[in-house]
């Protein structure tokens, strides 16, 4: 039985099993009446909340779509106005590359309505290609691959194709579009880039014409160099001949004036050339083997008598791992610090000017060489060091006035270091002096590694040097240690006296003295040791006649000179540097013409040349020496033959078909080459040379082939001792 | 702790004579039908029989001892605790707007050391029942359990009443503290009720009056789900409390049952507040849900202890119409569930007093709560 009718009739003290009295029974009744009531009531209520939610349900559901579909009409129509809107053509396209729907801006570039568009593959309307080096043209396929890979495809130099043929530079953008994570199509966007090409273009054009606007002016410059340079030969050589005939002291000192002002434009128009040749590109770097420190050695020779001039001692610290032989451009080198020393110098009065070497390797092939130059002059100002290598800059307009120069030759040294491989940097204090560095790319001598060309001298010298420089002593003292000399040094002849009766006192005394003239107003230096050897270390000038009877090096002090010096002392043998005499001077009286169009060589050869006593005019290219042989006497040429506008060979040929016109005797000509191929050797030969001379010339050599050459043809020739054997 | 009880009818009188019980250590709750208010010899009784005991009691929506439910009577339940204490507190609560600062008077009155529980019954009509639980609990610390609820009148909501100093007094709050380590009283909650149909938004409201839900009259929407049943508001309104959530995703919800009608304004009165811009939906119950309910409430309040317990049950007006003659089959029910020889004392409220989820005390509607006392 339900409880609840158990409850009731309990709660009436009812049982089932009796009927109820009749009070009971109408409780009983009101009970159970009143349940029913109740379960009616209450399923009313569940059926009408059922439906009235229901309904309400439903209201609910169809007011939300309603305001979704109004929401997302919104946001499609806003979305669409942003299409709309975009002014660059932009296309939905499918996996395929087929048009899904395109712009207003699309439809307008591609001429034709939405209609005819959908479907379309859009891509072949367009001329594309692929990313890379070289881009080839593609018809749509590789920008599809890229973007069904998920990738973006650029191409910044598509084109729209046109009917009429005139086609529509476009640059475009095909991207993939994702959603949820999937790829469901493309997105191409294009936009006309024909006003910008053509902007390129004119921008092109413009820098064309600047550029050869450039190139004409250089060409200018050349030209005009060599149109000058001709008559300055010939000015040049005039006054030379000039000075060779009686003049009294106004005249010649008249005639030395022109020369030396002739001589100086000259330098200048060839520094020209020279920026000139460079700025066109032609620089061709040429490899000779060579000593780094002798370079030095022979670049400090040429300013030995400036330095003098101006009070400043010149020094060289070659650092003492340094090979002797390294491949590189010595001319070019050469030509590099001729410009950093001849700055240092100019620069700089009563201080110091010290190069200093050093070799970095950098792997098996080779490494980077470092000349150092640092002078105590009058230094840069900060303000002035950034344009420092600029053309045609100095560091201020009053420099041009006190020092002269063009102010190229800071720019043609960087061009130069860098097309060498390297860089040229300064670091500078006014007041305080400067310091170049060129560094430059030079490689390894295949096998010759480290022959020791001055092996140490056995047994081990003394040495004394006395001079007022500590840089000049350190130097030399350097030097000497090296070769295992043991050395010591002083300022003044008072403390050398001192030094030296202390040494003998020890019975160790000095093999060698040297001492510098400029301490020796008073006399010869003496020694006080009859074993002590006395050598004089002079300037660049001729020594007072006093003291030319004492053996003597010049400073800058080569090496070669110490160590011939300290080789001789040790083996006790007669003094072998170099002795006063008329060997000295083996071409004196020679007339030479010298056809080379480096600058820096031509300044080497020629003081080379100058100390072997000859007469030099130089000329920079073939034409200009067949012009200079045919208006001046010469005894002899040396003929560079890799020269511009007429090299060696061609210029040789020119002059020995003037000889034959003219039934004039053949003129002695000697090539110079740096190349040493026999071809090369018989090409000269064949033009009508009469020998061949390998560069880098050394003073020796010159001396040497000179003299022969000079001699088989019967000239007179002063021959050095030792020499009157060679042919 | 001694436990006895005793019912009152006016036609027959006391049903045991009142047992000696009487010590500072006694609770004494009595729960009348509100027509007593007019006949408080009973009480009267009660007083002189238990001088120095703490008497607590409030008028009803229907009285309930042990396994009955009875109306127009008195249930009352005698208890002595062997070592717990007990104190009195009272406060005046003139109108709704009093209700918190009530709440706070009452919780520190009865503040002390050893407080384990408070008792609390208010007036059942015009008091914010969220407002009092939230005075009392701010006041007491958390270890202390507070439950109660609010007086009835049965199906009329006019006047209710609360015995105060053993009187009865149609506008206050009293409470009694149970005091002791050795105390330990155990609390419970079920509702039964299910939400349904679309949730609506509280587009208007004011405390515990709410205007409109969806921008549409809310007596409206009561009157069209009562259909034939509308002419019985406010008591019919009972039949669909309302449960609110702030809206969040994983807030809890609260029930809420209507209180009064206000023809003029459209509007409905319920016992607790309605914050504007929360959510509501309709519930609806049927018996069965109701006593699975009631049945939960016992079980979460069950405390193991060696000797029997006092069980008092405060229930639901709204509850007792859905139940209709089954109402006794939830009491039944809880006593069912207790431990056997637990006793059950209790009363049909306008709103119930009793630890939320959240473990402080907070205004139930529609719901069977049940406190356990026991000595251990």
């Amino acid at each position: 039985m339900e409880r609840l009718l158990a409850r009731q009739l309990q709660k009436l003290g009812l049982t089932p099993q009796q009927p109820p009295a009749a009070p009971a029974w109408q409780q009983l009744l009101a009970a159970v009446d009143d349940s029913y009531r109740n379960g009616g009531r209450a399923r009313y209520l569940l059926e009408r909340s059922l439906s009235l939610s229901s309904r309400e349900m439903q209201e609910l559901n169809d007011s939300l779509r309603r305001i979704s579909a109004g929401e997302i009409a919104l946001e499609r129509d806003r979305l669409e106005s942003v299409i709309a809107s975009v002014s660059d053509g932009l296309c939905v396209l499918d996996d395929a590359g087929r048009l899904v729907r395109a712009n207003a801006a699309a439809a307008l570039y591609l001429g034709r309505d939405a209609a005819e568009l959908s479907g379309l593959p859009v891509l072949s309307l367009f001329r594309l290609h692929t990313p890379g080096e070289p881009p080839l043209p593609d018809d749509g396929t590789e920008c599809l691959r890229m973007a069904r890979l998920g990738a973006v495809y650029r191409d910044e130099n598509a084109l729209l194709i046109r009917d009429g043929g005139v086609h529509l530079p476009v640059s475009c953008v095909l991207s993939p579009i994702f959603e949820a994570g999937k790829a469901a199509g493309m997105v191409f966007l294009f936009r006309d880039v024909s006003v910008q090409r053509t902007a390129e273009r004119s921008l092109i054009a413009a820098r064309e014409k600047a550029e050869e606007a450039s190139v004409t002016k250089t060409e200018f410059l050349a030209t005009m160099s060599h149109e000058i340079r001709t008559p300055l030969y010939g000015v040049i050589g005039m006054t030379d001949l000039l000075l060779d005939t009686a003049l009294d002291s106004e005249q010649r000192e008249y005639a030395e004036t022109a020369r030396r002002s002739a001589e100086t434009l000259m330098a200048l128009i060839n520094e020209i050339l020279d920026f000139s040749k460079i700025e066109r590109g032609r620089i061709q770097l040429e490899e000779a083997e060579f000593d780094p420190a002798e370079l030095v050695e022979d670049v400090l020779d040429l300013f030995a008598v400036q330095a003098q001039e101006r009070e400043v001692v010149l020094v060289f610290a070659p650092s003492p791992d340094l090979p002797h032989h390294i491949v590189g451009d010595s001319a070019r080198i050469r030509q590099v610090l001729t410009n950093l020393v001849s700055n240092a110098v100019k620069f700089t009065s009563c201080g110091e000017v010290k190069v200093t070497v050093s070799l970095a390797r950098m792997d098996k092939e080779g490494g980077l060489l470092a000349l150092r130059v640092a002078d105590t002059g009058i230094g840069i100002p900060a303000e002035a060091l950034p344009r420092l290598f600029d053309t045609f800059t100095q560091a201020d307009s009053s420099t041009t006035r006190r020092f002269g120069g063009t102010g190229l030759g800071l720019a043609i040294s960087r061009r130069l270091t860098e097309a060498m491989g390297g860089a040229i940097d300064v670091q500078s204090q006014a007041g305080m002096g400067s310091v170049f560095e060129a560094r430059v790319r030079v490689r390894w001598v295949p096998a010759a590694a480290d022959d020791r060309r001055y092996p140490a001298i056995v047994p081990a010298p003394r040495l004394l040097v006395v001079h007022p420089s500590p840089s000049v002593r350190r130097q030399i003292a350097d030097m000497a240690a090296a070769w295992g000399t043991s050395v010591a040094d002083c300022p003044s002849p008072a403390e050398s006296a001192v030094l030296q009766r202390q040494a003998a006192g020890e019975q160790r005394p000095f093999d060698v003295v040297l001492t510098a003239s400029s301490l020796c107003s008073q006399g010869p230096p003496s020694t006080f040791d009859p074993a002590t050897r006395a050598v004089l270390l002079t300037g660049a000038e001729t020594p007072p006649e006093e003291l030319r009877s004492v053996p003597r090096i010049h400073h800058p002090v080569r090496r070669a000179s110490l160590y011939a010096t300290l080789t001789c002392a040790a083996k006790g043998a007669a003094a072998a540097a170099e002795p006063p005499g008329a060997a000295d001077c083996p071409l004196a009286g020679v007339r030479l013409l010298l056809a080379e169009d480096s600058p820096v060589s031509q300044r080497i050869t020629r003081l080379m040349l100058e100390r072997l006593g000859a007469r030099v005019d130089v000329v920079a290219d073939g034409r200009e020496a067949v012009q200079a042989v045919r208006s001046l006497p010469y005894d002899l040429v040396l003929m560079d033959v890799a020269m511009p506008e007429m090299d060696g060979i061609q210029a040789t040929q020119a002059i020995r078909a003037w000889e034959r016109e003219t039934e004039r005797p053949a003129l002695p000509i000697l090539a110079m080459t740096a190349a040493a191929l026999a071809s090369d050797r018989r090409r000269c030969l064949a033009a009508g040379m009469d020998g061949h001379i390998g560069k880098p010339v050394t003073q020796e050599i010159l001396s040497g082939e000179l003299t022969s050459c000079l001699a088989r043809r019967g000239l007179p020739v002063a021959v050095p001792a030792g020499e009157a054997s060679r042919t | 702790m001694h436990i006895e009880t005793c019912s009152f009818r006016e036609e027959e009188g006391w049903s045991a004579p009142f047992p000696d019980l009487d010590s500072p250590r006694t609770l004494v709750l009595a729960f009348a039908a509100s027509a007593y208010a007019d006949r408080p010899a009973p009480f009267r009784e009660l007083a002189r029989a238990f001088p120095e005991a703490t008497i607590l009691g409030c008028s009803t929506a229907g009285e309930i001892l042990d396994a009955q439910v009875t109306d127009e009577s008195l249930a009352v339940a005698v208890v002595r605790f062997a070592e717990g204490r007990v104190a009195a507190a009272s406060a005046p609560i003139a109108d709704a707007a009093d209700s918190h600062l009530a709440g706070r008077r009452i919780a520190h009155e009865l503040s002390g050391p050893d407080l384990r529980g408070i008792l609390v019954l208010s007036k059942g009509t015009q008091v914010n029942g969220t407002a009092l639980a939230a005075g009392i609990s701010q006041a007491v610390g958390s270890g202390v359990v507070v439950t109660g609820g609010l007086a009835g009148d049965g199906t009329r909501f006019q006047r209710t009443f609360v015995l105060d100093a053993g009187r009865p007094c149609p506008d206050r709050v009293v409470a009694a503290g149970i005091y002791g380590e050795n105390m330990v009283i155990g609390h419970g909650y079920g509702g039964g009720w299910d939400i349904f149909g679309p949730e609506r938004l509280v587009t208007r409201s004011a405390g515990s009056i709410l205007y409109e839900l969806d921008g549409r009259p809310a007596l409206a929407l009561y009157r069209e789900y009562l259909g034939d049943l509308a002419d019985g508001l406010p008591a019919t309104g009972l039949l669909f409390p309302l449960s609110i959530t702030p809206g969040g995703p994983g807030d809890c919800s609260l029930v809420r049952t209507i209180l009064a009608v206000d023809e003029a304004t459209q509007s409905l009165v319920f016992a607790g507040d309605i914050p504007q811009g929360w959510r509501a939906r309709l519930m609806q119950s049927n018996p069965d849900r109701l006593v699975d309910g009631a049945e939960e409430a016992a079980a979460a309040a069950t405390r193991p202890a060696p000797a029997p317990s006092l069980a008092i049950a405060v229930s639901c007006v709204g509850r007792r119409l859905v139940l209709g003659e089954r109402t006794e089959e939830e009491v039944e029910a809880t006593l069912a569930a207790l431990p056997p020889g637990t006793r059950q004392v209790g009363f049909y409220s306008y709103g119930e007093l009793a630890p939320a989820e959240s473990g402080e005390c907070d205004l139930h509607n529609q719901t069977m709560t049940l406190t356990t006392l026991s000595e251990v």
